[in-house]
């Protein structure tokens, strides 16, 4: 599916919720989000972090469960922890500074 | 595989300890681990800022030896610097180096033994205590020792050998070598500085703040200046070339020991500072984010010290050497200095090691506050004026000889850190997001 799919578009729109506190910015204006996918209510969300070494790893991983585990139609989430390509500051959805 | 939604829950359930996720990265010990190192070495830096207030006639006199100016150095040194820089190791390796630390009980056996040995050697020393003193430096011989193995068996798990982890390694092994040489120092003649003394304490100061410190911040800096700055990208290269560097300068400080004078460690040490300072620049000039908190103003004023102190050991080398006055503006620059560098990050690790465990669970679940919110800005700012200051001032007194210019420059950095420690405080208190 698509990022058209309503299901993903307010999975998207729920990931908003979940913020890197250092930054201040939710994961979806970070650019840490790479992919969101649906099939048969299962979502996929792929995912990174500002860098491997992040101690954010779990809190943000939980986040993303969270803030998908209520939403409509969801049937199951996977949640995939990828590091290629590598996040660099670019990502960032908008002005930053 | 696709989990059910039953999957993610059982995961919610469990929290984020251990096997929650199927992540890379080890887990963070408890917060009470980094929090009690935290809390004691913020009583210490209290302490030692006020020692400065209280030897300022030691100091203006340049009697660096003088007992009570050794006791407020170790406040600093072991109960601010040390402490904290172990305290944040055990939050920092599982997560930059994706091991766990080898031996949480033996990092808490440690703490006590420093907890308990600071006090006892400093307030030995300071009060002429002779069975203190030496009560206080075996328990911190012993805790040093304790957190030199954790630290090395930890180290030796790690699946990655970057410049982290070589500039860790050099730290521990400077760690070992630093306090031999003080215990050397301590039986040494029957006092505190044996027969041949400078050259000993020449070596011992530049393996504890040249070896360990600064390869900590090496290590430490290259992975969370990044971060906090979000300076992704900028070239890497001038960590790598200065652990090398301050490693080197390291080894070679066996010359001294040997008779062979002082060039090679000075041009080494030198070096690896610079090369620590550019990769800092470079982190700095490459930052997205164009406004610097309190925190990484505090750090890059550190480093500005850093290059003084650097500045005032030339001189002490080109010059008079045995200027008792210089030599105290060289060592009380290069303490302060790198007390500062810790005092900055606290403004960083503190909180967010606050909302880490009290906020993290809520993510996405409910608003959370961001980690800048746990402190007020304004008051940070306050806190980096008074402790700069602070630490300009006391160089600026022992140079011109002036125990009053100490004795202000005292006060300013009790001043700085108290509301530091208060605001830091306060940010544990807060309940609400």
């Amino acid at each position: 599916m698509t990022e058209e799919d309503p299901i993903v578009q307010r999975a998207f729109e729920a990931l908003r919720q979940v913020i890197d506190p250092e930054i201040g910015l939710d994961i979806v204006t970070l650019g840490l989000v790479y992919d969101v996918t649906v099939e048969d209510g299962a979502l996929a969300v792929t995912y990174t972090l500002t860098t491997p070494g992040c101690p954010m790893e779990r809190v943000i991983t939980g986040g993303i469960l969270h803030a998908l585990a209520g939403l409509d139609g969801v049937t199951g989430i996977t949640p995939n922890l990828v590091f290629e390509p590598r996040w660099t500051p670019g990502f960032i959805q908008g002005d930053v500074r | 595989m696709v989990r059910s939604v039953g999957a993610p829950a059982q995961l919610l359930a469990g929290g984020f300890g251990p096997g929650a996720h199927t992540g890379a990265r080890a887990d963070a010990p408890p917060a009470v681990l980094p929090g009690e190192h935290f809390a004691f070495a913020a009583c210490c830096l209290l302490l030692g800022a006020a020692g400065l207030v209280w030897t300022a006639p030691e100091l203006a006199a340049g009697a660096f030896p003088s007992p009570r100016v050794v006791a407020v150095t170790h406040l600093w040194t072991l109960g601010w610097i040390t402490t904290s820089i172990l305290g944040a190791l055990y939050q920092f390796l599982p997560v930059a180096l994706g091991v766990p630390i080898r031996s949480e009980r033996g990092a808490h056996a440690s703490f006590a033994l420093l907890a308990l040995g600071v006090p006892a050697f400093a307030g030995g020393l300071a009060f002429a205590l002779r069975p203190l003193v030496h009560a206080g430096a075996s328990a911190v011989a012993l805790a040093l020792a304790i957190a030199s193995v954790n630290l090395s068996l930890t180290l030796s798990r790690a699946p990655t050998r970057d410049v982290t982890w070589w500039a860790l390694a050099g730290a521990a092994l400077s760690l070992v070598l630093t306090l031999s040489l003080g215990l050397i120092l301590a039986v040494a003649g029957g006092g505190v500085l044996g027969p041949g003394p400078l050259t000993l304490l020449g070596v011992h100061v530049h393996l504890a703040l040249g070896g360990f410190v600064l390869l900590v911040v090496v290590g430490v800096a290259s992975h969370l200046l990044p971060m906090f700055l979000l300076s992704h990208g900028a070239p890497a290269w001038p960590a790598r070339v200065s652990a090398g560097l301050l490693g080197g300068g390291c080894a070679s400080l066996a010359l001294p020991l040997l008779g062979a004078g002082w060039w090679a460690p000075a041009a080494l040490l030198t070096a690896g500072v610079a090369a620590l300072v550019l990769q800092a620049a470079l982190y700095y000039r490459h930052r997205v984010r164009r406004p610097i908190d309190a925190g990484m103003q505090i750090a890059r004023a550190a480093l500005v010290g850093l290059l003084l102190t650097a500045a005032l050991g030339w001189t002490v080398l080109l010059g008079d050497a045995t200027d008792p006055r210089l030599l105290t503006a060289y060592g009380l620059c290069a303490v302060t200095s790198l007390g500062l560098f810790v005092a900055g990050h606290y403004y960083k690790i503190v909180p967010f090691l606050i909302w880490f465990h009290r906020w993290g669970p809520q993510l996405g679940k409910a608003a959370v506050p961001r980690v800048a919110d746990l402190t007020d800005p304004r008051l940070a700012r306050v806190a980096f004026a008074l402790l700069a200051a602070g630490v300009a001032l006391s160089v600026v007194g022992v140079l011109g000889g002036s125990p009053w210019a100490l004795r202000v420059a005292g006060a300013a950095l009790l001043a700085g850190a108290g509301l530091e420690v208060a605001q830091l405080a306060l940010a544990l208190r807060r309940r609400n997001a």
